[in-house]
C-alpha cells in the first residue's frame, strides 16, 4: 500500500523527466545538472555558513577555512595517523611536502629553504612560483588581523623575512629559531595564491586585492569552486592537473548549508547526504549503532572545556578557594551528561605531580565535597560566598548543563552561583578582551600542537585566552624559554611538566574534559580525518 | 466621491513618511545599543588590540554616533545598504536573494490558509454546532496551540523521514537542480517563465511542507475571525431585512454578509502575513530555506550593525506598504470610508 503510494506520489517527477529528455535532446534546454554522476559527487550538510572564500580577510569565520584547505596549497602540510579507533587523524609530529618537494633548515635554524614543484600550476595553466609565495606570505603578515597574528606564531611578522631565490626556490629568515615556524606554515594560513591574477585586481586602497580574493579564489589547490551561493551552499570541482599530492576521488564536492541540526541527522539517516557535521552528542551517540552509518569520533588535540575562575574576584585570588572548587566539580557527571561520555576524562590523576608533558593531561582532582568545604573553611570562607557562573550561549549544549551540575555542587559547599548567559557575540568582549567575568567556562584550543603553545596563550597575564588574568612569574619564564626550544631539547620535557605541576597546585582554571571531534557519514564513505583546524578536508575521500 | 478617496489615501502615503524616518533612528539607536563589540567579534579568534583597533577604523565605530547616522542615511539616499559582515555580503543583495524566498513561502502559506479557513469559516457560521463546526474548532484549536518549530519538525519527520513523500528539506531547490533565472526572485514563478516544468515542480515540491507548516499556523485566527464576523453579519438587520425581501440566500451570503464581514478579515490577513514574514525563522531552519528571518537572527546575534538595519528598514517599508494597500482595499470594500470626515 505504501509502496504503491509512493509510487503515484513520484509519478509526476518521471513524467517531467521524460519531458526534460525530450526537450534537451531537441537542443532547447541544456542543464549540466546531471553531468557529474552521483556516485562521484560527495554530499556534505553543515550547520555554518560560509561567509568569505579569502581566509585572510577580517571576519571570516571558522567554516570558512575550508577553502583554504581545499582550494589552495601551502608548502607542506601535516601527515595522518591513525587515530587509534579506526578513525584518522592529523599527525602534528611529521611534516610532509606539499607544493614544496623538499626543504633545507640551516644549522642554526635561522633560515629555511624550500623546494618549488617545478610541474605544478595554479587552475589557469600558469606555473607556480617563488614569487607568488612570496607575495602570498606579504599578504598574511601585512592585512592585520587573525592572518597576521597567526603568522607571528611561528615567528614570521616582516615581508623582509620572505625572498625569492629564484623561480622554484623561496627562502625564509628569522631572528630567532622557532620550532613553531615549520608547523605554523602547515596551518591554513599562509595559503599560495595566484599572485599574478590578483595583481591585476589591486587597486591603491586595496593593495592585497581582499575585495576580488573575498569572491574569486585563484589557487592552484585540488578543488576549484564549481559555485559560491552565500548562505545556501559551495560547490567544489576537482582540478585534475593538481600535482602538490594524489589526485582526490571526489569530482565533485557539495558542502550545503542545513541550520538544523535534526534536519541533518533527519538527511543523513535517509541517505540523501553523504556527510553529516556537527551533529548534536547526543545524536551522534544514538546514530553510532546504525548499520548504514559509520562515525568518526576523536579528541580535538590541545583543546580543554575548563572553568576558569578570575583572579580579579577577590576570593579566587585565593588558591586554596580554586582547590575548593576543583574538589567540588561533579566530573562524572558533567562528562555523561554534557559531553555525552565523548571524549577524554581530565581530573582524578593518581600522581601528584605530572609524570609526562603529555597536553592535556589529568589533573589530580576528584569529586570531594568533604575536602572542598574543609578547604574553604581553611581559607576563611567558611560560609562561601555568592558568584555568578557565565556561559557563552553561542556553546550552549555542553555549556548549559555543565554550569548547572556545578551549580548545584557548589551549592552544596556554600557558593551560590546563579548562571549568567551571554551571547555569543559579546562573549569575546566579556570575557577575552575585558576578561572581566567572575566563573565562566571556556573551551581554549590551540592549532600549533605544544603544551608550552597553550600555556602561551592562556597562562600568561594579558594573553588573549587567559581570561582568569592569572598571573605566574615562574610559568611567565618558563614559557618564554622553551616556546623556541625543540621538543628533542632533555630540557624540554623537564620544563613542561614543570608548568603542569605549577597550573595543577594554583588552578586558575579546572580542566574538566578534552572534546572530541564528530562526523557522521555513509557507511560507504570514508577518508575523514579530523584536523586541528576542525574543517573538511575533502581531498581524502572517498566513496564505493 | 472618488475625490474623497484620492485624499485619504494620499494622506495615508504622506504619513508613510515620518513612520519610515522613525524607523531610521530607531534601528540605527536600538543596535548601538545592543551588547557586544562587532569590532572585536569580527577582529577574529586570535586578534590581538591592534588589528581590533585596525577592524574599528575600517566600519568607522571610532567615529562619533552622529557622524556615523549621517554617513548612513547618505549611503541610504544611494541605495547603499553596507556591508553584512557576519555574512560577507552587501545587504542589498543579501535581501535581495532572501526577501523573494521568505515572500514565495510566506505568501504560498498564506494561500493555503485562506482556501483553507474562509470556505471552513463561511461553513461553520452557516451551520453553527454542527460537525463542521467542531471540525473547524479542532483545526483552530490545534493550529494555535502547536508551536510553529513542533509542527514543523512533525511534518518533516512524517513525510520525510518515515514516509520519504518530501523531497530532502534542504531549502529552495534540490542541488541536482540549478536555479532558474532572476525575474521575480520566486523560483516557481522564474522556472514558469523559462518554461522549465522540472525545476518548477522541484521548487514547488520544496515549497509545500514549509508552506503546510506556515499554513496550520495561519489558518487558526484567519477562520476565527471569519466564523465570528459572518455570524455577526448574518444576524444583522440588513440580512433580515433582505431576507424579508425575498432576496435569494445565495446573494444574502455572499453578497451582503460577506464583504461585511470581510473588512476585519482585511486587517487580520495584514497582521498574519507581517507576522509569518518577519517570524518564521523556526519554519527556515528546519528546512534550510534562505530566508530573510534566519538572515536577522544570524546578524542580530553577531552584533552586526548594517544587516540588522537593512533589514528593519526593509521589513518597516514592506509594513507601511501593506499597512496602506490594506486600508486602500478597506476605502473600497467600505463605502463608508472617506465620506463626511
Amino acid at each position: 500500500m505504501l509502496n504503491n503510494l509512493k509510487a503515484k506520489i513520484k509519478l509526476p517527477s518521471k513524467v517531467s523527466l521524460y519531458a526534460l529528455l525530450a526537450i534537451s535532446t531537441l537542443g532547447a534546454i541544456s542543464t549540466n545538472a546531471n553531468a557529474v554522476s552521483r556516485k562521484n559527487t560527495l554530499v556534505v550538510v553543515s550547520g555554518g555558513s560560509i561567509n568569505s572564500l579569502d581566509i585572510h580577510r577580517a571576519g571570516t569565520n571558522r567554516t570558512s577555512y575550508q577553502v583554504a584547505v581545499n582550494m589552495y596549497d601551502r608548502l607542506v602540510t601535516f601527515g595522518i595517523k591513525d587515530a587509534g579507533n579506526g578513525s584518522l587523524k592529523y599527525d602534528s609530529a611529521t611534516i610532509n611536502p606539499e607544493l614544496a618537494n623538499s626543504w633545507e633548515v640551516s644549522e642554526d635554524g635561522l633560515s629555511y629553504l624550500f623546494h618549488i614543484r617545478e610541474d605544478a600550476t595554479f587552475w589557469d595553466g600558469s606555473s607556480i612560483t617563488a614569487s607568488d609565495v612570496k607575495w602570498s606570505f606579504d599578504r598574511a603578515v601585512s592585512l592585520g588581523g587573525f592572518p597576521t597574528v597567526q603568522m607571528k606564531a611561528g615567528g614570521l611578522s616582516s615581508p623582509s623575512q620572505f625572498e625569492a631565490v629564484d623561480e622554484h626556490t623561496f627562502k625564509i629568515t628569522l631572528d630567532k629559531a622557532n620550532k613553531l615556524t615549520l608547523p605554523d606554515l602547515a596551518v591554513p594560513i599562509p595559503i599560495i595564491i595566484n599572485a599574478d591574477v590578483a595583481k591585476t585586481h589591486a587597486t591603491k586602497d586595496d593593495p592585497w586585492a581582499a575585495e576580488y580574493l573575498h569572491r574569486t579564489p585563484v589557487g592552484g589547490g585540488a578543488y576549484m569552486l564549481e559555485r559560491w551561493t552565500p548562505g545556501q551552499q559551495l560547490v567544489y570541482k576537482r582540478f585534475d592537473q593538481w600535482k602538490s599530492g594524489p589526485l582526490p576521488q571526489m569530482e565533485r564536492v557539495i558542502v550545503r548549508e542545513v541550520p538544523s541540526a535534526a534536519t541533518r541527522r533527519a538527511l543523513i539517516e535517509r541517505g540523501d547526504a553523504d556527510v553529516a557535521l556537527s551533529l548534536s552528542a547526543k545524536d551522534v551517540k544514538e546514530l553510532k549503532s546504525n548499520k548504514d552509518l559509520s562515525v568518526s569520533s576523536s579528541t580535538i588535540d590541545n583543546t580543554i572545556h575548563a572553568l576558569g575562575m578570575n583572579m580579579k574576584f577577590e576570593p579566587f585570588q585565593n588558591s586554596k578557594v580554586r582547590q575548593a572548587i576543583a574538589y567540588a566539580i561533579p566530573y562524572q557527571q558533567v562528562f555523561d551528561v554534557a559531553a555525552y561520555g565523548m571524549g577524554e576524562p581530565l581530573w582524578g590523576r593518581t600522581t601528584e605531580q605530572a609524570t609526562s608533558p603529555a597536553w592535556p593531561q589529568r589533573f589530580p582532582y576528584n569529586t570531594d565535597l568533604a575536602k572542598a568545604k574543609a578547604l574553604l573553611a581553611e581559607a576563611g570562607y567558611p560560609d562561601g560566598f555568592s558568584v555568578p557562573i557565565s556561559i557563552n550561549l553561542g556553546f550552549a549544549e555542553w555549556s548549559e548543563p555543565t554550569a548547572l551540575l556545578i551549580q548545584e555542587n557548589l551549592k552544596a559547599i556554600g557558593i551560590e552561583a546563579p548562571v549568567n548567559k551571554i551571547p555569543g557575540a559579546s562573549w569575546r568582549t566579556k570575557a577575552l578582551v575585558e576578561k572581566g567575568l567572575e566563573l565562566h567556562l571556556k573551551n581554549f584550543g590551540g592549532w600549533l600542537n605544544y603544551p608550552d603553545y597553550y600555556f602561551y596563550w592562556a597562562y600568561i597575564k594579558g594573553h588573549l585566552f587567559n581570561s582568569m588574568n592569572y598571573e605566574n612569574a615562574t610559568i611567565q619564564q618558563l614559557v618564554d624559554s622553551t616556546l623556541n626550544m625543540p621538543t628533542e631539547d632533555p630540557q624540554y620535557p623537564i620544563n613542561v611538566m614543570k608548568m603542569i605541576d605549577i597550573a595543577t597546585d594554583e588552578v586558575p582554571m579546572i580542566p574538566l574534559w578534552q572534546p572530541a571531534l564528530n562526523v557522521v557519514m555513509r557507511k560507504n564513505v570514508s577518508g575523514y580525518v579530523n584536523w586541528f583546524h576542525r574543517q573538511l578536508d575533502i581531498r581524502a575521500f572517498s566513496k564505493e | 466621491m472618488f475625490y474623497d478617496k484620492a485624499t485619504l489615501i494620499l494622506k495615508r502615503l504622506l504619513l508613510a513618511i515620518p513612520t519610515l524616518l522613525g524607523v531610521l533612528v530607531i534601528s540605527f539607536s536600538l543596535t548601538r545599543a545592543l551588547p557586544g563589540d562587532p569590532a572585536v567579534y569580527f577582529a577574529g579568534a586570535m586578534a590581538d588590540e591592534a588589528s581590533i583597533q585596525q577592524v574599528r577604523e575600517q566600519l568607522g565605530l571610532d567615529r562619533t554616533l552622529v557622524y556615523q547616522f549621517i554617513t548612513y542615511c547618505q549611503n541610504i539616499a544611494q541605495g547603499e545598504f553596507g556591508q553584512s559582515l557576519s555574512t560577507g555580503q552587501s545587504v542589498s543583495s543579501e535581501l535581495g536573494a532572501r526577501l523573494p524566498a521568505s515572500l514565495e513561502l510566506t505568501l504560498f502559506g498564506l494561500f493555503l490558509a485562506l482556501a483553507i479557513s474562509i470556505p471552513l469559516g463561511i461553513l461553520s457560521a452557516l451551520k453553527p454546532n454542527t460537525w463542521i463546526d467542531h471540525l473547524c474548532r479542532i483545526l483552530v484549536t490545534a493550529g494555535a496551540s502547536t508551536p510553529i518549530f513542533f509542527s514543523g519538525l512533525f511534518l518533516m519527520f512524517v513525510f520525510y523521514y518515515l514516509l520519504g513523500w518530501a523531497p530532502s528539506p534542504i531549502g529552495r531547490l534540490d542541488f541536482i537542480f540549478l536555479a532558474p533565472t532572476h525575474v521575480t526572485g520566486f523560483y516557481t514563478i522564474d522556472a514558469l517563465l523559462e518554461a522549465d516544468f522540472e525545476t518548477f515542480y522541484a521548487a514547488l515540491s520544496q515549497l509545500i511542507l514549509p508552506a503546510v507548516t506556515l499554513a496550520l499556523c495561519a489558518l487558526a485566527p484567519i477562520a476565527r475571525m471569519i466564523r465570528s464576523s459572518m455570524i455577526t453579519a448574518l444576524d444583522s438587520e440588513y440580512v433580515k431585512a433582505a431576507k424579508a425581501n425575498g432576496i435569494s440566500s445565495y446573494v444574502r451570503i455572499y453578497v451582503y454578509a460577506l464583504q461585511n464581514a470581510s473588512l476585519p478579515l482585511l486587517t487580520v490577513i495584514g497582521l498574519v502575513f507581517g507576522f509569518l514574514l518577519g517570524g518564521n525563522v523556526l519554519v527556515e531552519k528546519v528546512y534550510s530555506w534562505p530566508g530573510v528571518g534566519t538572515f536577522a537572527i544570524d546578524a542580530l546575534i553577531a552584533s552586526d550593525y548594517a544587516a540588522i538595519q537593512g533589514f528593519v528598514l526593509i521589513m518597516a517599508v514592506l509594513f507601511v506598504s501593506l499597512n496602506l494597500f490594506i486600508d486602500i482595499l478597506y476605502t473600497l470594500f467600505d463605502p463608508r470610508m472617506g465620506r463626511n470626515e
